[in-house]
């Protein structure tokens, strides 16, 4: 089972591939097909090369990546679509294949869903495109990583590889994004290439995932704790008649609990993958356990860093066979499995977005009623962010004629151009003086005594 | 306690909102997004609170759902129907 996803791009689908459905409609290999050659067409004449791609529909964002791929061009991902992402990226690209028309004064390519058109044979590619993602850096800059087809080809093979036997013949749904490394691969181009059909919408509530579950015999779950953690309760902790023959979760830690909850519910634990936009999946296990070590796939080489245990891999998904740090602490027990010890830098996630607290702060800072900005993870009553503001003269003024919540708002929207929703801060605090110790370091009790929730409640 | 600020008690309670009383919360607003500036996860958990306050059944068609969740008004009139 070597070079699956190249060899299906080179050929295409057959004419009875089943691409992807809906509750309403399916897309075949046929029309797929003449979708693709369509945009291929367009692409080819263009001289633009770098397109920025994003569309909800993932069989319409399927013929967007295969089009431009095969045309040789650059594929960027945005990691949202929030204006202030999509102008900071305005250097990355020329052109816009979307079902919106999302940046003025670049070339649009629409994708359309309801147009006839021709019957075509598949694009045939003289060079390979590749694929741009940006995720969160340390340094609070968006991190630009390329993925060529060699690296997610070696990515989709070895899946294949390792979780084939656990999927017969099942269709692909998702709660995640396609926009993102673990959708992209999991829904998009992992099933393409097997040819296992993907549910083209996004799953958004419990209720959308049962009538799946109830409608098909085979079925995977691409998933992630924030959904799988609140989902047991909404199937009232109850076995269910029908359930997903395999549950992937990633994107962030799932506790122990919530995979006990869904084992209870589904008859089966997840199957937890460990990774990262930059390094692709790392490693998977199935919480037996507490502290369940991870399982490297095939093909990893994995070591410690000596000095502060960050780990160290090398992985046919990269771009070269050199060691990649990554800022994940690590054990390594004598048989090659991890666990993880936390972060090294102050990239964090909530729920499974990825940002960077130094980013977050520094646009914080850059707003008119702010002079200092200092932003906490905490972990009650759920992971959320909290942010320390010390005001400015304006700011204080604010303050006292609109009130609290009015100035919360304000900084949210303020956040809103660059931070998905999800991830803004939840608690606001307008101390006089961000708490300083004598080196100049804030300092993390008496941040954290600022939010200091039951305190506050019991008042 | 009239049905509305039944509900929007009941956002600011299982949603943990700070800063935010009943008042704050306009019933005719968009609960996501632009008005209370709720988010997906918010969406999640409001859901569950909903169905189990109110015993009320959630359809699997995520369009209809959001028309019911686009408002504490619109959240009122969904209750009010399954309570016939």
């Amino acid at each position: 089972m070597t070079e699956l996803l190249k060899s299906w791009l080179s050929q295409g689908p057959t004419a009875q591939q089943l691409i992807s459905f809906n509750h309403h409609n399916i897309v075949t290999g046929a029309v797929f097909s003449n979708q693709v050659a369509h945009l291929h067409q367009q692409l080819n004449r263009s001289q633009e090369k770098r397109w920025l791609l994003s569309c909800d529909s993932s069989d319409m964002f399927a013929v967007g990546l295969c089009a431009g791929l095969l045309a040789g061009k650059q594929i960027i991902l945005p990691a949202n679509t929030q204006t202030g992402t999509l102008s900071e990226l305005t250097h990355e690209f020329e052109g816009v294949i979307s079902d919106l028309p999302l940046c003025e004064g670049k070339a649009f390519l629409r994708l359309d869903k309801d147009i006839n058109l021709p019957t075509s044979q598949w694009p045939q590619s003289i060079q390979w495109g590749e694929l741009v993602l940006f995720t969160s850096g340390s340094s609070g800059k968006p991190k630009r990583i390329a993925k060529s087809i060699r690296q997610l080809d070696a990515e989709v093979s070895i899946l294949e590889r390792t979780f084939a036997q656990h999927l017969p013949h099942c269709s692909v749904i998702a709660t995640v994004s396609h926009q993102h490394i673990y959708g992209l691969l999991f829904k998009v181009l992992w099933p393409l290439a097997a040819s296992r059909p993907f549910l083209s919408d996004l799953v958004e509530y419990p209720e959308t995932l049962s009538y799946y579950a109830n409608l098909f015999p085979n079925l995977c779950l691409v998933s992630s704790p924030a959904q799988l953690s609140r989902l047991p309760d909404a199937l009232d902790n109850e076995p269910q008649l029908r359930a997903p023959s395999l549950v992937f979760s990633s994107g962030g830690p799932l506790n122990f609990e919530a995979a006990m909850a869904i084992k209870q519910c589904y008859g089966r634990l997840p199957t937890e993958v460990f990774g990262s936009t930059e390094t692709g999946g790392i490693a998977y296990r199935q919480q037996h356990s507490p502290a369940e070590p991870w399982q490297t796939f095939a093909e990893m080489e994995i070591k410690q860093d000596a000095v502060d245990g960050a780990l160290l891999l090398k992985s046919p998904y990269l771009e070269n066979d050199h060691w990649l740090r990554c800022e994940d602490k690590v054990d390594i027990a004598a048989d090659g499995k991890f666990s993880l010890q936390g972060r090294l830098d102050r990239i964090i996630k909530v729920e499974e977005k990825r940002l960077s607290l130094v980013q977050m702060e520094s646009l914080l800072e850059s707003h008119p009623y702010v002079t200092k900005a200092a932003l906490l993870l905490l972990e009650q009553p759920r992971i959320q962010l909290g942010a320390a503001i010390e005001l400015s003269q304006q700011g204080i003024e604010q303050l006292t004629a609109d009130g609290k919540l009015a100035l919360n708002n304000v900084l949210k929207r303020h956040l809103l151009t660059q931070f998905e929703r999800v991830t803004l801060p939840r608690r606001w605090r307008y101390p006089e003086q961000l708490p300083l110790d004598f080196q100049g370091k804030r300092v993390h009790n008496t941040m954290l005594a600022l939010f200091d929730i039951d305190k506050f409640k019991s008042k | 306690m009239s049905l509305e600020n039944e509900i929007k008690q009941l956002i600011i309670d299982s949603l943990d909102l700070e800063d935010v009383s009943l008042d704050d919360i306009d019933a005719e607003a968009p609960l996501f997004g632009e008005g209370l500036g709720l988010d997906s996860i918010d969406a999640l958990e409001l859901g569950l609170a909903i169905k189990k306050q109110f015993d009320v059944k959630i359809e699997a068609n995520s369009a209809v759902t959001k028309l019911h969740f686009f408002s504490v008004a619109s959240l009122a009139s969904f209750v009010k129907s399954q309570r016939v």
